[in-house]
């Protein structure tokens, strides 16, 4: 599909413009927003890598328990988390739900403000909406723009692959390529082998294995059981992130999208806004400006649109995360 | 360009002299909203006029492409980009923000600043957002500075998701082009830019360099034009759509002489001629008024036409006499 938006650079006349801090993210119009500034400054945890963050994270309780993206933790050597003044080095990835790409941590800290949840992320499409930019040690700025779409599903495909295609046989799933260097190839699986279990599960279909994928993190190795020559066997496969295994070249809206997230679909519900996030300011709250957390900020998108997972969802993955704490 | 420059000035200044008389939003006269009651009545002008201008946005597909439009009249007439429509009376489909799927044609274009024009082909009555008439700059009341709102198919139609609005402020006003900080992508080309009173304002052109400066054309451009656009005149040189070289229209006959005619003796499926019920055996007499004695007569009157051209028949079926009208396709 192509889509229409021409690149075509145009001579500009020499008209006074407006001030870049009078813009809708410029400096001025965001002190309008220091509430809520504020608000965000206490609920939310800067995720780092070393010394450089690369994420936000949202403070869920005040013993320490954070919500994060998931896919951003992956592969990541030197985890530490800082809320507010303080900065947290011991910490535990508790669980991780692979469908809304949301990992649970648990730092060792008492006495954390949590987000304010929101009743309902049923805001009106135009409502202003506030996250976190870019910041600093010393400095929080703030990221505005508004509901712009309804809540929607956000289909794709699975983010983790084995590194396998299927032959088109019904009710089999017999493998025609092998993809050279992905988690099937190491683990020695050849075309012509038939998968028969995945993570101990029989699979007949294309479609049921999918469905089973999705529900692993790229880096989770899978007992996968085929048959070879009449043989059962079994191997541990890990999984790859999709854009790893396959090269896939970038479309046109991706070329002048920037920086965007490596997962940015496959989620079940997502709030929609036009606040201009780069990959590295997701995974913090999304804030009403009464300061209330309407939905937790999973993706950016492209260079129109960002995903927030709605805050009854959000609650919910919560909830089913803190099961395997005890 | 330095004295292009000092009449776009004195143009502006005409134009803020007179605008006073319409109602604005208190925020825009402000530098920034200073409270948390400034960004509210941003919000609140914005949702008051969003349901109309999003049930008047539309989807348009041609062939692979996705673009946008504005309906602008209860008829059906809808603004877009030039880019978006690429040529003058081409098929093509409108989808409303529901989904229903109506056909539309392509009216006229200008090449040169990315204005385009396109008519739904339905007597249904549609929704739509009205738009100054007169030629008449004084009523648009957006200035640099001004909050202001799009609408777009972003990445093309998502009947889940709906078209993506976004908010952001008018950072550059030019006769040929404004510019705001509303975020755009593929997709978006052709949608509407309105202001707080829910003004349509201007037709999203094209993405900057940077996030947050796009480029809009604005409604005085179509204004400028308007007749031409709607009689479906190709204006310009380029480069937002590129005119058909004259010798490329094709209405897939073949013909034999005859006395009084052209005999078709093969007609090609799926192209124009066959759509509008040529058949074989056909005496081709006359195309748009001239009449065809010879197949040198045809060929030369093919070769100054092209792609989009629109052409009436008259040819001869069983002694009566009939005509046909159709628009010439890429050979």
């Amino acid at each position: 599909m192509v889509m229409l938006l021409s690149c075509t650079q145009v001579m500009i006349w020499a008209q006074p413009s407006l001030a870049v801090d009078e813009r809708t993210n410029g400096k001025e119009v965001r002190a309008a927003f220091s509430e809520q500034r504020a608000a965000l400054q206490k609920c939310s945890a800067v995720i780092y890598d070393g010394w450089r963050s690369f994420n936000y994270g949202v403070v869920v309780r005040e013993d320490g328990y954070i919500l994060a993206k998931a896919s951003e933790l992956e592969g990541r050597g030197d985890l530490s988390v800082r809320v507010g003044d303080t900065k947290y080095s011991e910490l535990k990835v508790v669980a991780t739900d692979p469908r809304w790409d949301v990992a649970l941590l648990k730092l060792e800290a008492t006495g954390l403000s949590p987000v304010v949840w929101a009743d309902s992320s049923d805001l009106e499409q135009g409502s202003w909406v506030v996250a976190n930019g870019a910041s600093s040690r010393s400095l929080r700025r703030v990221n505005v723009g508004i509901i712009s779409a309804k809540p929607h599903e956000v289909k794709g495909r699975a983010p983790a692959v084995i590194g396998v295609s299927f032959r088109p046989i019904k009710d089999s799933l017999q493998i025609h390529v092998v993809t050279p260097e992905t988690g099937a190839d190491r683990a020695g699986l050849k075309a012509g082998d038939v998968i028969k279990k995945f993570g101990g599960d029989e699979v007949t279909s294309r479609e049921g294995l999918i469905e089973r994928v999705r529900d692993f993190m790229a880096g989770d190795k899978v007992a996968i059981e085929f048959e070879r020559d009449g043989e059962l066997l079994q191997a541990d496969v890990e999984l790859m992130p999709r854009d790893e295994a396959y090269k896939e070249k970038k479309s046109r809206n991706d070329e002048m999208s920037g920086d965007y997230s490596k997962r940015r679909d496959s989620f079940p519900r997502v709030l929609q806004t036009d606040i201009p996030f780069s990959a590295r300011t997701i995974g913090g709250p999304l804030l009403k400006l009464d300061g209330e957390c309407v939905g937790m900020n999973i993706a950016r998108a492209n260079r129109a649109e960002s995903f927030a997972i709605p805050v009854e969802d959000l609650r919910q993955v919560l909830a089913e995360l803190m099961k395997s704490v005890h | 360009m330095r004295l292009l420059a000092k009449l776009t000035v004195c143009v502006l200044i005409a134009t803020l002299a007179t605008t006073s008389a319409v109602e604005r939003l208190y925020v825009n006269d402000k530098k920034v909203p200073e409270s948390s009651e400034d960004l509210l009545a941003i919000q609140a002008s914005l949702q008051k006029h969003l349901a109309e201008a999003r049930a008047a946005t539309v989807c348009i597909k041609m062939g692979q492409g996705s673009g946008t439009g504005v309906i602008v009249s209860e008829n059906g007439l809808v603004l877009t980009a030039a880019h978006v429509i690429s040529g003058v009376l081409k098929e093509m489909k409108v989808i409303m923000e529901d989904g229903t799927e109506y056909e539309a044609r392509s009216l006229g274009l200008n090449s040169e600043n990315d204005a385009g024009m396109l008519q739904i082909l339905s007597d249904e009555k549609f929704p739509f957002v009205a738009y100054e008439h007169q030629n008449d700059a004084s009523r648009s009341s957006t200035r640099v500075g001004d909050w202001v709102f799009a609408i777009g198919h972003s990445g093309g139609f998502d009947k889940a998701r709906g078209s993506v609005v976004r908010l952001g402020r008018m950072v550059k006003v030019s006769e040929a082009t404004v510019y705001s900080d509303c975020t755009l992508i593929g997709g978006d080309s052709g949608g509407p830019l309105f202001d707080m009173n829910g003004n349509l304002v201007a037709i999203h052109s094209r993405v900057g360099g940077r996030i947050a400066q796009n480029m809009h054309v604005p409604l005085q451009v179509f204004h400028n034009d308007w007749p031409m656009l709607e009689k479906g005149a190709f204006i310009g040189d380029g480069p937002f759509a590129e005119k058909p070289k004259p010798g490329s229209g094709f209405m897939g006959v073949a013909v034999e002489e005859r006395s009084g005619g052209l005999e078709v003796v093969q007609v090609e499926p799926n192209y124009p001629a066959a759509d509008a019920g040529i058949q074989i055996g056909d005496v081709l007499v006359s195309m748009n008024s001239v009449a065809l004695k010879s197949k040198a007569n045809l060929k030369s009157r093919m070769e100054k036409l092209a792609e989009g051209d629109h052409v009436k028949l008259e040819f001869s079926r069983d002694g009566k006499l009939k005509s046909v009208e159709l628009n010439l396709v890429k050979r």
